[in-house]
């Protein structure tokens, strides 16, 4: 199933490299569009960098992974991990100043919960989120065509919750070397939960991850998998994929590893501070321009929309919002 | 954190925008084709140059946005045309339209074929298809029909226009999901559906599965013989009429016991008729293999898989 995907077709990536270099694309591209008149040298005063886009994407991770943790009713784990697919994927091609992170991540949760069919209302949904909630249940009607768009309509998630429960199966039949494998599950949620802050799901299959949880909790448990991965597993015929899936494995928990490192507390504020002043006031529900737009879709005032619009791809072309500078 | 997304208060907005960007992409020419759910439009991708069809669709919106089935709906497209299978059409692109307060436009972009089957016939009118021609035509349609069924997809509404053909004479079923789901409410033209390669079971408002699209395949294989509609009923009473001419009349004991408007009782078939006689040319495998696929009872239909595998596909055809 999963080679015939459309996460595998188009949204596995090659390296963490190529990711970087799409996201640094991304950057540019928004500052291009947006910042004409900013002097190359000046340019990331007023902008993010790549590397503080990156930072405000991650730290949206782990807000969107305590909100369904507190999400009421209890949310199955496949509706968070479709949601980190959905929210990692968003912003390989959107840079967060164009779509604020905090917008994207809600509506990505509640995207999850569509396709994933845990059924919750709008209203429902919003009562987990403090605040005005009717705003924000606008917020996320209006995010979710976007958030489909942007991910090309590929909606279908490859979880690796599935390939976890079938490793299991497999080791309880075809392992007896291992005493009770549901030992492994306390260290096999612990690296899953962290897979889904790095990259690794944009990289890896869901079966690799499966078996990367699978080894790392064995190891912690100091019980060694090696021959039931070499032999029963893969057999003499898998020898040359099992090379392949031993540097998977290896690149997974290294990148889990990484994910333990949290960013500074006082960076992260400034470059909220940073992104609440150069975010595309388009895009921003408080901002006048939107505000003005919104009033005069309702006042089906076409002309005024239209003078609206007009007068905004102007400012997109001089130096939109630049009165930071 | 999470009241950080609300932390402004302010006034109720709309529930429409054009954040995204929307279907400028293509250049609408004429409209080619008019469904009950949709309107099709040949249109050039400005980008590629490329004709495309663009089919309009109608996505009722609800309280919560965009529905459930929708979402799937699209996903399975999606993920079907990953397999690029060679009779289905492939499905290049999906964007939207005007967002209203009730309603969403949206636009499935499919690469573009000349004609659909219902065309290709007509066109033959003059001349009759060379027998391999027609299995050749066979053979591709269940072969799509295989394709969507072993991916638990079911047509429900095969019919020659619902088929497409290239200039080649290659065949790609169009038209299956999104549209089809939906009730009378969303579609957009008052153009009547057909009944003509309906199962007995829809005509009869009975459950039905996948057995409907084989049904539909053996009406389109006679008629590629005959180049006429093999049951071209005017109401589902006299769609059966016609069916049970040429089947014969299902026992008493066969007749569904369920809740049933049309009664056992309305027909009695008195002119009773040969297939072989309303399709002539047929081969005894040919013959066979649409029987096998025109059984009153599903059950005892044959399926997609194999039907490809009647030794009518594999046979020396007769007369070429
Ligand atoms: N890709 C295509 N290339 C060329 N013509 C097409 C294409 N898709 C559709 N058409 C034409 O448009 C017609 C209507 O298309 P389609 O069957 O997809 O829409 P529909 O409105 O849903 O019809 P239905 O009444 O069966 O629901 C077809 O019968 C065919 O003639
Ligand atoms: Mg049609």
């Amino acid at each position: 199933m999963f080679p015939t995907s459309t996460q595998c077709k188009y949204w596995m990536f090659s390296s963490e490299e190529e990711l970087n270099q799409l996201r640094e694309k991304t950057n540019t591209k928004h500052i291009q569009a947006y910042g004409k008149n900013v002097p190359e040298a000046n340019r990331y005063d007023y902008f993010l960098t790549p590397v503080e886009e990156s930072l405000m994407a991650k730290r949206y991770e782990l807000f969107l992974r305590d909100f369904c943790k507190g999400f009421s009713p209890p949310m199955p784990r496949n509706v968070t991990g479709t949601a980190f697919h959905y929210f990692k994927r968003f912003y390989v091609n959107n840079s967060v100043m164009n779509y604020h992170p905090k917008e994207i991540m809600v509506t990505c949760v509640y995207l999850a919960c569509k396709v994933e069919e845990f059924n919750v209302s709008i209203g429902q949904f919003v009562s987990n989120i403090k605040g005005d909630r009717e705003k924000a249940s606008d917020i996320i009607l209006n995010n979710e065509l976007l958030l489909m768009e942007q991910l090309n309509y590929h909606l279908a998630i490859h979880n690796p919750f599935r390939p976890v429960e079938g490793l299991i199966i497999d080791i309880k039949t075809r392992c007896q070397s291992l005493n009770d494998p549901e030992r492994l599950r306390p260290g096999i949620d612990q690296l899953l939960d962290k897979v889904f802050l790095t990259d690794a799901i944009l990289l890896y299959s869901p079966s690799q991850m499966a078996l990367a949880a699978i080894l790392h909790a064995a190891s912690k448990l100091q019980e060694n998998l090696d021959s039931y991965v070499t032999d029963t597993l893969f057999g003499v015929d898998g020898r040359g994929k099992l090379e392949e899936l031993i540097e998977a494995v290896r690149g997974i928990r290294s990148m889990v590893k990484m994910a333990d490192v949290n960013p500074d507390k006082n960076q992260m504020k400034l470059i909220e501070k940073k992104l609440e002043k150069c975010r595309n006031p388009d895009n921003n529900p408080d901002s006048e321009i939107y505000k003005k737009r919104m009033q005069a879709l309702l006042d089906d005032e076409d002309e005024v929309y239209n003078q609206i619009m007009n007068s905004n791809t102007e400012l997109d072309n001089s130096t939109l919002n630049m009165q930071a500078l | 954190m999470l009241n950080e997304i609300t932390h402004t208060k302010s006034r109720h907005f709309a529930y429409r925008m054009e954040l995204v960007k929307n279907s400028n992409n293509y250049e609408e020419m004429h409209i080619i084709g008019t469904g009950a759910y949709g309107m099709v439009y040949k249109a050039r991708d400005k980008t590629s140059n490329k004709m495309v069809a663009l089919k309009k669709v109608k996505v009722p919106l609800t309280d919560d946005g965009i529905p459930l089935n929708t979402l799937r709906e699209i996903a399975l497209l999606k993920q079907l045309d990953v397999h690029e299978h060679p009779n289905i059409v492939r499905l290049l692109d999906i964007c939207h339209g005007q967002r209203l307060e009730k309603e969403l436009i949206m636009f499935l972009v499919f690469e573009h074929l000349e004609y659909d089957l219902s065309m290709y016939l007509e066109k033959r009118s003059m001349r009759n298809f060379l027998e391999k021609e027609i299995r050749q035509m066979s053979k591709e349609i269940l072969c799509g029909v295989e394709f969507l069924h072993s991916h638990r997809i079911i047509h429900r509404d095969l019919k020659p226009q619902n088929i497409l053909v290239t200039t080649e004479g290659r065949i790609k079923l169009a038209d299956f999901g999104l549209a089809k789901t939906y009730d009378f409410d969303m579609r957009l033209t008052k153009v009547v559906v057909t009944l003509w390669y309906r199962a007995p079971e829809v005509l009869l408002e009975l459950s039905y599965a996948t057995p409907v699209d084989i049904w539909s395949v053996g009406c389109i294989i006679a008629e590629l013989y005959s180049l006429k509609p093999l049951f071209s009923g005017n109401s589902e009473v006299d769609q059966l009429n016609r069916i049970f001419r040429v089947l014969g009349k299902p026992l008493q004991s066969e007749w569904p016991k369920e809740n049933m408007s049309i009664r056992y009782d309305s027909f009695e078939i008195l002119d009773k008729v040969d297939l072989k006689d309303v399709v002539p040319n047929l081969s005894e495998n040919g013959y066979n293999l649409i029987m096998s696929m025109l059984t009153f009872d599903p059950m005892k239909r044959n399926c997609a898989f194999k039907a490809l595998q009647h030794d009518y596909f594999t046979e020396e055809p007769l007369n070429c």
